[in-house]
């Protein structure tokens, strides 16, 4: 019922730098357990991980703090976490929020535009 | 039928984080599309006034959501939570930031709050034709 563009779920992608996470769909309270699992089964042990926002369509609250433990998790064992946020919406949230003190982000996302689910 | 005539669609959702996508999919089919920006910004508005409303009422077992289609668009969700002070909200029990009224008011001008010891109602106006167009 929901359209593909819409429902939650994560794409992952290795390169020469690390990991990325492609985050799709509607980033909610919802969908925060998702989201910590997916982050914590895939990313072990990998010194650059980057999580990308581009294919976002919703994002609140509770995913911006899970974006926050996930940076404090990063940090704590001496990993970075870069989040890219290149939509209009997404860093007027970043700046209502302050967020951009507390995690790194990225404005300008250069990631694949082909993982855009139909 | 006359053009001022108030048109409207009422819901009980389950006070379920799960109750989120359901809502969100029937603002986007009953109220005028938006570009995907005011889209993200509105449905985000709409989600953490949603967040609280299920926050507060989670021994209520529902909230009520009321789309208003006519003439002047709307979303109102509806608590039977215990009421806050609207200088004053509480922190959400999401672990989220603690920030959705403040987002929600930021992103959507005009949010009207009407909270008591029986519970808490948030309109959110849609966005007007003319924001629509721009």
């Amino acid at each position: 019922m929901i359209a593909p563009r819409h429902q939650f779920h994560i794409t992952f992608h290795d390169d020469a730098d690390g990991r990325r996470l492609a985050i799709h769909g509607e980033f909610d309270a919802g969908a925060v357990a998702s989201f910590d699992a997916g982050l914590e089964d895939r990313t072990a042990n990998n010194p650059r991980i980057v999580l990308c926002l581009r294919h976002v369509t919703v994002i609140d609250s509770s995913a911006l703090g899970a974006l926050v433990r996930a940076t404090a998790q990063a940090r704590s064992e001496e990993h970075s976490l870069e989040v890219h946020a290149p939509l209009s919406y997404q860093q007027d949230l970043i700046e209502i929020t302050g967020l951009d003190s507390l995690i790194d982000v990225t404005k300008d996302c250069q990631c694949s535009e082909d993982e855009v689910p139909s | 039928m006359s053009e001022h005539t108030q048109r409207s669609i009422s819901l009980a959702l389950r006070t379920s984080y799960d109750e989120l996508p359901l809502l969100r999919h029937v603002i986007r089919q009953t109220l005028p599309p938006l570009s995907q920006d005011q889209q993200s910004r509105y449905l985000g508005a709409v989600t953490e006034i949603a967040v609280n409303a299920i926050d507060a009422s989670k021994r209520a077992e529902t909230i009520r959501v009321t789309l208003v289609l006519a003439p002047r668009p709307s979303v109102t969700i509806s608590d039977f939570g215990s009421g806050f002070d609207p200088a004053h909200p509480p922190a959400s029990d999401s672990d989220s930031l603690g920030q959705g009224l403040t987002i929600a008011a930021a992103s959507v001008p005009g949010i009207i709050i009407d909270s008591s010891p029986s519970g808490t109602s948030v309109t959110l106006p849609y966005p007007s034709a003319e924001q629509i167009a721009s």
